[in-house]
């Protein structure tokens, strides 16, 4: 990080002025950072003092950041109701990625999920069409159990939707499917007892149709999308 | 991470197994030749039975395994219902539906719940036919 908002020039005649004013100007920012941050929803990171008196920016919280921590990826992720994708490599949009130092850069805090969706409190997720995807479902998490939906289960009974483009790819033709459904445009819609069931012809491919069956008739395409929503929030959805 | 066995298609969601799933442990659980994660989870769960024996009665529930519509018999012509979106608990006692006290039931489980006529064969897992069969066991 180039930003070294408190560094002074230690050498000649006024290093002892620069010193206090450091301490002053740290002092002031330990009290105002934190008000700031309630007020305005920012993220400034507090400030600490080493064992040689320096006054440091401390590393980020883990937990705020929405970056597991360590002992957080040793889980599988089923019922822990957090959130892991299976290749975090391939998941997080490049805004996410962290410069060397491990610290990340300022004004990238709003980063996305697959390149789509928003944290917008802890382990839950919004689309740009406002779906919401949160704990929940054997897998823990409706996006892990999304993730089902993005490779196939050749012996599982019979059909099984495969998204095409993996978690991103799926992620962005649900929300063309919430966005026609909205809008009523080749949508069906059945409502049961809270739960809201749509199925969205997208008018071409969107993935195939795996599992026994769709083996069986040797992997046809699929151009709709079934979405099961409770309000906004995402249960299942898969290609058909 | 789909049923073992199924008594039918989803009549709600259409893309779900309707799986038949055990809440609890079965008193014979030993019997049972899953694993020693099972013996484990059998051990721990005489301890919760003596503790409380009518909460940790196990039970069968019939699970959509898309939508999670649970029926509390083995006939999805039956009422169903929809359990908590978060903390998915069993309508019958309140024991976690996906929590390591549960499972898809196995065929000697279902025996145990008498509801083997309700099984349609043609839905059953095949345990070694994927690479990822594991996913599918719990
Ligand atoms: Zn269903």
């Amino acid at each position: 990080m180039n930003k070294k908002p408190y560094s002074k020039n230690p050498l000649g005649s006024k290093s002892k002025a620069g010193g206090i004013a450091v301490i002053v100007l740290a002092g002031i920012y330990s009290l105002v950072a934190p008000q700031l941050n309630t007020r305005f929803g920012w993220d400034l990171p507090a400030i600490s003092a080493d064992a040689q008196g320096n006054v440091r920016l401390a590393e980020k919280d883990s937990s705020r950041t929405g970056e597991p921590s360590s002992g957080d990826r040793s889980s599988t992720g089923k019922t822990s109701g957090t959130y892991q994708p299976s290749d975090s490599s391939k998941t997080k949009s490049p805004a996410k990625s962290k410069p060397s130092d491990g610290k990340e850069i300022e004004g990238q805090t709003d980063d996305l999920l697959h390149g789509l969706l928003k944290e917008v409190s802890s382990n839950r997720y919004q689309s740009p069409e406002g779906l919401l995807y949160t704990p929940g479902s054997a897998e823990g998490h409706r996006l892990n159990h999304l993730e089902r939906h993005t490779k196939d289960m050749p012996s599982r009974p019979g059909s099984h939707g495969v998204f095409d483009g993996e978690m991103a790819g799926a992620l962005k033709t649900i929300d063309r499917a919430y966005q026609r459904a909205k809008k009523n445009q080749k949508t069906t819609k059945k409502v049961d007892d809270g739960r809201t069931i749509y199925t969205v012809d997208m008018g071409g491919r969107v993935g195939y149709v795996g599992g026994r069956d769709g083996k069986r008739r040797r992997n046809p395409m699929a151009r709709r999308v079934r979405i099961v929503l409770d309000g906004n929030r995402v249960i299942t959805a898969y290609p058909m | 991470m789909y049923p073992l066995h199924s008594i039918d298609f989803c009549p709600i969601c259409g893309g779900g197994l309707c799986g038949i799933r055990i809440i609890g442990s079965l008193p014979a659980d030993s019997n049972n030749d899953d694993s020693a994660d099972s013996a484990t989870a059998t051990a721990s769960a005489t301890a919760a039975d003596a503790q409380n024996s009518s909460l940790a009665q196990p039970h069968g529930l019939v699970i959509c395994d898309e939508c999670e519509a649970i029926w509390l018999e083995p006939d999805v012509s039956t009422v169903h219902q929809y359990p908590d979106l978060e903390k998915a608990a069993s309508p019958v006692n309140g024991m976690p539906i996906w929590g390591d006290g549960s499972r898809w039931a196995s065929m000697e489980d279902i025996e145990w719940l008498g509801w083997t006529e309700a099984v349609n064969p043609e839905l059953d897992a095949e345990l070694d036919a994927d690479s990822d069969s594991e996913e599918k066991l719990v």
